[in-house]
């Protein structure tokens, strides 16, 4: 950690303040809207009792969905951004509030209730009179589990790009960076200890002053969210925007360095990888960060701007493996070069397209495309593990990984296990340095600009494609004992992707070009 | 004023109340004596609809009930329940004041009606701010009391309303609504297990079994002509402090050579009583002495 924590945050916090804001905003906006139906639907249900345990039912359903998975079935339903992630908040807020109204009221003690009909109450004011108030403890109760809930599950809704703190807390991961992944969590937990506290405050005292608080707590509650509401308005009609992974927007080799090279002025939306092409695919971004081996480029009819300037490095995929390994395994060597040099960007594409469109696993894509270079397949080990192989969370890495497995277990005597799904380039380095794997699959261009320290970089040598991996390879063996093997093939660069329809309607080919139109609006 | 007319509950068709009949007159107070699950509460909550009888009819000054809105029905008719049922949100004067306001008193009257109930019922030392749960037993007792009687209405339903209390208080309490000239004037109808309460209170005690009335009659008439085995088994255990409640000292009088001193209207068991809290030994043994004679003469006179 090179900077404190303290000195990060006061770097950052414009945009903590942002996000935290953003942060507020998604949970009490999920919050009104859960209340305003779960407590109608609540004291629905008290009266017509037979419905009480189907909903109930539906709603503890709900709450078992895992944010993440909820966070996805929004996706092809209302897209990404701000809807549906309320939309996921607030179906977290239902339950607690409803079942606590319900309960609180159903559990008021007969006899008050018998008092209540006996005095000549109808239902109605026996409900509003007497079994609301005494049962708004409890709903309050409620209210606070729902609200501590929809603060945590926020956090997430940062990787279907609606902003919030979950926005640090993931570039943090991404980035291995402590410091970012703190400024995130400390401001959610502050947030969710005093929601917890305040909300807790208000319950004793509900007991008294009821309608005063309730109203006051009404009033506030609508303030708030008029105000950030009000702000967040965006009067300005620029209307381009782009979508890049949080990775891809802090890195040295990513948006930042484009930005000073091409002069560039973005409005840019953080959003999780697996999610920008849908975006782009869907009209909610205009650009996004692509690669240049993904089969969606050609799925969703995307077009690739081309980098006239040469900003972006080469990006050759290669096995990365620990030197103690060939040392104990030699044959490990000879087993993945069989694929060393086979694979070229088209190739790479299809197979990638193999897994986001035609749903095949990577074990089958690899299977497939190994069969079609002649090579073995069929042999699957049992027993004890030899070595590890790791992979990055995405698509092509999980295929590559699992063609290593393939070709070590039919070329070797060696027995494979996979650890797939790395967080990040910093995450899986990490674990092939500490030896918790053994090998996984690395680009050259990452290996130079996120692995190696930022004061020992030759960065000038980013710009001649081939002398990449010549220096990559002599710098990770001093360094850290770690080899490069031989590259695969293809290049697997950062490009920049528009919908084909509306670059050609722009009249944009280039990254220039798009740095002009974007000055000239 | 009441008038009940083969009233019947049936509860997945077995019978908890079966067809019943009696008359309450008005200004009286009809007592509905029995064990738990005899249909005596289910009887009482059919008065105010709070459960609708499967058949039979219940008139209240000659109108079907049935006929009317429950919700107004129970607005003109006093509720007091075992459990006190006091809403534990409001304050005492809010408490009491709920009926009027569903009635929609002017607020003045209102105030000045939880004032007199609150002096009626002693409860001038309690803060009409405070919650239920800051008094004691005896006093939210009194505040439900003061709540059913809050819109003066004519007939008042009470279930068990000194169920909560512990005998003395349960003793006092009972002896000061007896006073009550708020009470004297109302038809009541009053729930009890409690053999003593019913005697004390009741003009006319309705004693059930099984959901049928077993007797009905005064005090005097079950004490000293019970009309079957069930009647004579149940009171059994209370014979001779029912037979005391039940004769004046007028009644012995002419039993005993001495000159008694004592309101001749007072019962026999509030004299003894006061005798001997006295220390008035003597002259309690002779009350007891002529008792026994103006007994041995009454049988014989019914032999």
């Amino acid at each position: 950690m090179k900077k404190g924590l303290f000195s990060f945050f006061s770097e950052q916090k414009a945009e903590i303040f942002e996000q935290t804001i953003e942060h507020l905003w998604l949970t009490l906006m999920a919050l009104t809207i859960a209340i305003a139906i779960s407590l109608p639907v609540g004291i629905m249900m008290t009266r017509r009792i037979k419905l009480a345990k189907p909903i109930l039912g539906i709603v503890n359903v709900i709450q078992t969905i895992p944010s993440l998975a909820l966070l996805g079935f929004m996706i092809p339903l209302l897209g990404i951004g701000t809807v549906p992630a309320i939309t996921a908040l607030f179906l977290y807020a239902l339950l607690p509030i409803i079942r606590n109204t319900y309960t609180g009221i159903i559990e008021t003690d007969p006899g008050i209730k018998e008092a209540a009909r006996g005095m000549g109450m109808t239902d109605f004011q026996s409900l509003i009179q007497v079994e609301l108030p005494l049962a708004l403890p409890t709903i309050f109760a409620g209210i606070k589990t729902a609200t501590v809930i929809n603060v945590g599950v926020a956090t997430l809704t940062a990787l279907i790009g609606a902003g919030g703190l979950g926005v640090f807390i993931f570039r943090g991961i991404a980035l291995n960076n402590v410091n970012m992944i703190l400024a995130g969590a400390i401001p959610a937990a502050l947030m969710a200890l005093m929601f917890d506290f305040f909300l807790g405050l208000i319950q004793q005292q509900i007991k008294k002053r009821r309608k005063l608080i309730v109203i006051a707590a009404l009033v506030i509650l609508v303030l708030m969210l008029g105000t950030i509401t009000w702000n967040k308005l965006d009067f300005s009609g620029n209307s381009f925007k782009a979508g890049f992974p949080s990775e891809f927007i802090h890195r040295e080799d990513g948006y930042q360095g484009l930005k000073k090279l091409y002069h560039l002025d973005l409005d840019v939306m953080e959003m999780d990888i697996g999610l920008m092409y849908d975006a782009i695919h869907n009209k909610k971004v205009d650009l996004v960060s692509g690669f240049s081996t993904d089969g969606r480029i050609g799925a969703f009819d995307l077009v690739v701007l081309d980098d006239d300037k040469h900003y972006f490095p080469p990006y050759h995929a290669a096995p990365l493996v620990r030197k103690q390994l060939i040392d104990t395994y030699p044959e490990v060597m000879d087993a993945l070069n069989k694929i060393a040099g086979q694979i070229n960007n088209p190739q790479m594409a299809a197979l990638n397209y193999m897994a986001d469109d035609a749903q095949l696993s990577p074990g089958e894509i690899a299977v497939a495309f190994l069969e079609s270079m002649d090579l073995k397949t069929k042999y699957h080990p049992d027993g004890n593990a030899d070595l590890i192989i790791g992979s990055k969370n995405f698509t092509e890495n999980f295929i590559l990984a699992e063609m290593f497995k393939i070709l070590i277990e039919n070329y070797t005597t060696l027995n494979v296990d996979l650890k797939m799904g790395f967080g990040g380039t910093k995450l899986v380095f990490d674990a092939l340095r500490n030896g918790d794997i053994d090998i996984y699959p690395e680009y050259t261009g990452t290996g130079l600009l996120v692995l190696l320290p930022e004061e020992d970089r030759d960065t000038i040598i980013m710009y001649d494609r081939e002398a990449v991996y010549e220096y990559v390879r002599k710098e990770f063996r001093e360094r850290y004992d770690i080899h490069w093997l031989s590259p695969l093939g293809f290049n697997n660069t950062h490009t920049m992707v528009m919908r084909r329809e509306h670059a050609e309607r722009l009249g944009i080919n280039t990254i220039s070009e798009l740095a002009d139109y974007l000055q000239k609006q | 004023m009441i008038d009940v007319l083969n009233l019947t509950k049936e509860y997945n068709g077995r019978p908890v109340v079966d067809r019943i009949s009696f008359h309450v007159p008005e200004g009286k107070t009809f007592v509905l004596l029995g064990t738990s699950g005899s249909g005596k509460t289910t009887t009482l909550k059919m008065l105010n609809g709070l459960i609708q009888p499967t058949s039979g009819k219940i008139l209240i000054n000659d109108k079907d009930i049935s006929n009317v809105n429950q919700e107004s029905l129970r607005k003109n008719i006093g509720y007091v329940i075992q459990s006190i049922g006091l809403f534990p949100h409001m304050t005492v004067k809010e408490n009491i004041s709920v009926v009027p306001k569903l009635l929609k008193w002017h607020p003045d009257a209102i105030k000045e009606r939880v004032r007199f109930l609150l002096k009626l019922l002693n409860l001038e030392t309690v803060d009409t701010e405070s919650y239920p749960a800051q008094l004691s037993g005896g006093q939210q007792q009194r505040v439900g009391l003061a709540r059913a009687l809050a819109a003066d209405p004519p007939i008042v339903l009470m279930d068990e309303p000194f169920g909560a209390l512990d005998p003395i208080t349960r003793t006092d309490i009972r002896n000061e609504f007896k006073k009550l000239e708020e009470i004297i004037n109302k038809t009541i109808v009053l729930v009890t297990h409690d053999v003593t309460e019913a005697w004390e209170l009741g003009d006319t005690i309705c004693l059930m079994d099984d959901g049928k009335i077993m007797q009905k009659g005064s005090p005097k008439e079950l004490t000293w002509k019970a009309e079957n085995a069930f009647v004579s088994d149940f009171l059994r255990p209370h014979q001779w402090q029912l037979e005391i409640m039940t004769v004046a000292v007028k009644d012995v009088a002419p039993f005993s050579d001495k000159e008694i001193s004592l309101d001749p209207d007072t019962s026999l068991f509030n004299a003894i009583h006061t005798l001997e809290s006295e220390g008035k030994k003597t002259l309690s043994l002779h009350l007891h002495q002529a008792f026994l004679d103006y007994k041995t003469s009454f049988i014989k006179r019914e032999l």
